[in-house]
């Protein structure tokens, strides 16, 4: 079997836990429990003909505590997540993929833009988007809350992870 | 008289390696560890609340005023930037330092909840069903040892099974992990039973993340790693090699010796798998050969009997002889000398408490020496020696802690563990937790969490608990379009549509609970406030521009301006529908005389200010008739959608009839290539909004595609990587 580590990653509260709860659980809660450290959930999944088993590390938001070094080594690919109605966690992402592309060098990345079910407070403009996009990674709108698009993001990435 | 027969040969061996390997030291500061548990599960609220709680004194505001902002202003101070943040932090993870200096036990401990259920889960069902073959095996048996235990059992009133297997079990290693160590991803697992362990992948993750927190955290020496972690009665010994992580779960006191074979036994699988290890991409097929190599670590000890019980059977038959002359001479002796018989009247003691078996009573040179088991919420035997005169220098306890089954004990463990507040009632039966009262939902979650982790507690029952939210909605009782919600702040918001009475009873309500540190309910969509009657009119009636709508304090509508006598007929009916509305004057609207012209717009400026509005794709047309705007052809899901929703705010368009088709995968790649016009060298294939490119072409026309397939709507992704390009 393949086993696969990747690392969520992103600002605190756009979603990390949610999203991975959707993917492995396909559950949703509203309540905001903030992550302490790492909590670590396993889905299997087929991708090229193939059984991964994709071993997701939920880390905590970078602003409580920066991300240790040791929670990031091993992983092969990075999900990053950016709130859609907080602007500045775009920011944040830029800046939490630059220190992993320094200490793990280049790994294969999706962007998810969470909460798009919040059309009313959506604040993310399509340039940012754009310069997401010009890193060469895929940007995907996603809704922990409906669900939408988190499932086919998440294979996405283990497609990428079979095919570098 | 059962704690006579202390001179046999078997009884040495025994009593010796009981001797080499029993654990006496009494860790009864549960209080404090506690303590310092809840201040690592929380230690970031508390840590950022105390240290700004004492600046604030120091600048003698009281922090109760503060406290009430302080959530909020943390968060909004982070969106903007990250300098809070970033000092909070250090102030965290000193604390977290010192705290974990303090007592690393308590880091274990606080990783507990989130690494125990998936250990435990296995070992608590192998050791079930481990319990219930002894029982049927050993019912039957006969030994002296069995005689001996089953007497204890009568006497304990404890199952029989359950003396055996503490008497007997001095450690076994029941799961064995060996880890990737950069990744944690599990390379194999065995346990002792066989019994496939659902969770191991996750557990190995989690024993690295822990590792590398621990050190992390505390340890000056970055070269220094945990060798032991213990969680509940289990001892996790982890060593490591350069790539590997190797991990035994064992229930016992493991001798050193262990640790000496897991680091041969590390060291052999560095070398044998070295260049599987370099050039490990997650394939784990490779490793599964370890797994005779693991299974030698699954040693178990059972003490004097179990698997050398077949080698003492001889011993055992002689014994028994000698056993029956010597206890009868030793029993003589004891008659003789009254100090004796306050022992045995002291131990007979012991063995009635709850929480305390006293499996064997040696005197070796005139010290007494208790070797058995003892729950450390069990009463202390120090104290109860006096009682029977007898004097502490005189006693040497070897006493083995253990989870005694009783339900008090249970209970009492629990209620260490959760501190429930008074608020909350707990009960205890058939293995089922009740948690009754009202309480926090976090403090709800917490116990309920934790609780599932005591021995003997199968699952937590919280029905019964009115959470302060529950409170609040009792309270408020908000009609069904009302959402409440009760945020990690304590604060509490209202969204949906309500009238304002209710908006006003809620915000008075609200004031009783203390515990709630604000109440928002500016989302609040209220039904019959005027601003919403009057947009409801709007809505409703769709006035022409010459007539003014307006509603009063009082709540009635009123119209006034000019407009057709049709218009007027059918406003008058639909206001009857606006509910909220107390009346509808439209005494100052006059319809048009017959000879007035009706100003129009004009239908192609109509159109033209439709279509800058909407931006159609090239693939829709739009047309414009008697107020209709109707909609053509083929557009993105997007773009129909943003049709539908702002059509009718163009002015002039009153309808809109939209018959666009989402376009087929088969018309947006068509559309794909027409923009982006591939050369003969580009497969483009296009599924679920991604555009994949495959074959070769030059950088320049990459680079150009790559800018411009933005310009199909449908598109959000373009992959390249399997492009090649001639240079
Ligand atoms: N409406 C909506 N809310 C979401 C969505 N995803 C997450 N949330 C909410 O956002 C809050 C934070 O979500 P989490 O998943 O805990 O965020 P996180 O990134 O794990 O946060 P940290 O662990 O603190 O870093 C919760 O209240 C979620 O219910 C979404 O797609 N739509
Ligand atoms: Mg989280």
């Amino acid at each position: 079997m393949i086993q696969k580590k990747i690392c969520i990653l992103g600002a605190a509260g756009v979603g990390k836990t949610s999203l991975t709860a959707r993917f492995v659980f396909s559950k949703f809660s509203d309540k905001y429990l903030s992550t302490m450290g790492v909590k670590i959930d396993r889905k299997q999944v087929e991708a090229s003909g193939q059984v991964v088993n994709m071993m997701l590390w939920d880390i905590h938001g970078e602003e409580y505590k920066k991300i240790p070094t040791s929670y990031l080594r091993g992983a092969s690919g990075i999900v990053t997540v950016i709130d859609g109605t907080r602007p500045n966690t775009v920011n944040v992402a830029h800046k939490i993929l630059q220190r992993v592309n320094e200490e793990l060098g280049t790994l294969p990345n999706i962007f998810l833009i969470n909460k798009s079910d919040l059309e009313d407070d959506w604040n993310i403009s399509d340039a940012m988007i754009q310069t997401l996009r010009d890193s060469g990674a895929p940007v995907y709108l996603t809704s922990a809350k409906s669900g939408d698009n988190v499932e086919s993001s998440f294979l996405q990435l283990a497609e990428m992870l079979l095919n570098p | 008289m059962s704690n006579t027969d202390n001179n046999t040969l078997e009884e040495k061996q025994f009593s010796y390696k009981a001797n080499e390997v029993v654990n006496t030291t009494d860790s009864d500061d549960n209080e404090k560890t506690m303590e310092q548990l809840r201040d690592l599960l929380f230690h970031e609220e508390l840590s950022r609340i105390g240290n700004l709680e004492q600046q604030l004194n120091n600048l003698n505001i009281s922090p109760e005023t503060i406290a009430k902002v302080l959530a909020e202003a943390v968060r909004v101070r982070s969106e903007d930037n990250d300098d809070l943040a970033n000092a909070l932090s250090s102030t965290i993870e000193n604390s977290v330092k010192s705290s974990v200096a303090r007592n690393p036990q308590a880091l274990s401990d606080a990783l507990f909840p989130v690494m125990g259920p998936a250990i435990r889960k296995s070992i608590n069902n192998a050791i079930e069903s481990m319990l219930q073959s002894l029982n049927q095996t050993l019912e039957y048996g006969f030994s002296m040892q069995g005689l001996r235990w089953r007497f204890d059992a009568f006497r304990t009133k404890k199952s029989f099974a359950e003396i055996v297997l503490l008497n007997t079990l001095v450690y076994r290693v029941e799961q064995v992990f060996l880890i990737h160590k950069e990744s944690g991803v599990l390379l194999h697992h065995c346990s002792f039973d066989n019994v496939k362990n659902e969770d191991a992948d996750v557990v190995s993750g989690m024993l690295t993340a822990v590792q590398d927190f621990i050190k992390d955290s505390f340890s000056e020496n970055s070269d220094q790693n945990v060798e032991t972690l213990r969680l509940g009665n289990l001892e996790i010994i982890i060593q490591q090699s350069p790539d590997l992580v190797l991990a035994l779960v064992n229930r016992g006191n493991a001798p050193r010796a262990l640790y000496s074979s897991a680091v041969e036994t590390l060291e052999g699988l560095q070398q044998q798998y070295f260049d599987a290890l370099k050039s490990f991409n997650g394939d784990t097929s490779v490793f599964e050969s370890t797994g005779p190599v693991l299974d030698q670590l699954m040693v178990v000890d059972y003490g004097s009997s179990g698997k050398k019980a077949s080698l003492l059977k001889p011993i055992l038959a002689v014994s028994f002889v000698f056993i029956a002359i010597f206890g009868w001479i030793a029993y003589d002796i004891y008659e003789e000398n009254d100090s004796k018989a306050r022992w045995n009247a002291y131990i007979d003691q012991l063995n009635v408490q709850p929480g305390i078996i006293i499996a064997r009573h040696q005197v070796i040179d005139g010290i007494h020496t208790l070797t058995g088991l003892r729950d450390p919420l069990s009463v202390d035997p120090i104290s109860l020696l006096a009682q029977h005169g007898l004097d502490d220098n005189d006693v040497s306890l070897l006493l083995q802690p253990y989870s005694a089954g009783q339900q008090d004990f249970i209970l009492t463990r629990i209620k260490k563990l959760i501190q429930p507040p008074e608020s909350v009632q707990l009960s205890f039966e058939n293995s089922v937790l009740y948690l009754v009262g009202t309480a926090e939902p976090r403090w709800v979650e917490m116990a309920q969490y934790r609780a599932a982790f005591v021995d003997g507690v199968s699952s937590v029952d919280v029905s019964g608990i009115n959470s302060l939210f529950e409170r609040i909605k009792a309270a408020l009782n908000p009609p069904a379009t009302v959402t409440l919600t009760l945020t990690a702040e304590s604060k509490v918001v209202a969204i949906g549509e309500a009238t304002e009475s209710w908006a006003r009873d809620a915000a008075h309500n609200i004031l009783q609970f203390t515990e709630v540190s604000d109440y928002n309910q500016q989302e609040l969509v209220l039904v019959d406030s005027p601003e919403y009657l009057l947009q409801q009119a709007k809505e409703l009636l769709t006035p022409p521009s010459e007539v003014k709508l307006s509603v009063t304090a009082e709540k009635i509508l009123t119209a006034a301006g000019t407009a057709q006598e049709a218009w007027i007929n059918e406003a008058h009916n639909k206001v009857k529908s606006i509910t909220h509305l107390q009346g509808y004057d439209d005494s100052k609207l006059e319809a048009y005389k017959a000879a007035a012209v009706i100003p129009v717009d004009n239908d192609a400026l109509i159109l033209k200010r439709a279509i800058a509005y909407l931006v159609p794709p090239a693939t829709t047309e739009l047309t414009f008739a008697k107020g209709t705007l109707r909609s053509q052809g083929n557009a993105s899901e997007r773009w129909i959608r943003r049709a539908l929703n702002n059509a009718t705010k163009v002015e002039g368009v009153s309808k809109y009839d939209s018959d666009v088709k989402p376009l087929t995968d088969a018309q947006i790649l068509a559309e794909a290539i027409k923009l982006l016009q591939p050369p003969a060298s580009v497969t483009l294939t296009y599924k679920t909004g991604i555009l994949s490119a495959t074959g070769s072409a030059t950088k320049d026309w990459i680079n150009k595609a790559e800018n411009e397939f933005v310009g199909v709507d449908s598109i959000h992704s373009f992959y390249t990587t399997n492009l090649t390009h001639p240079e």
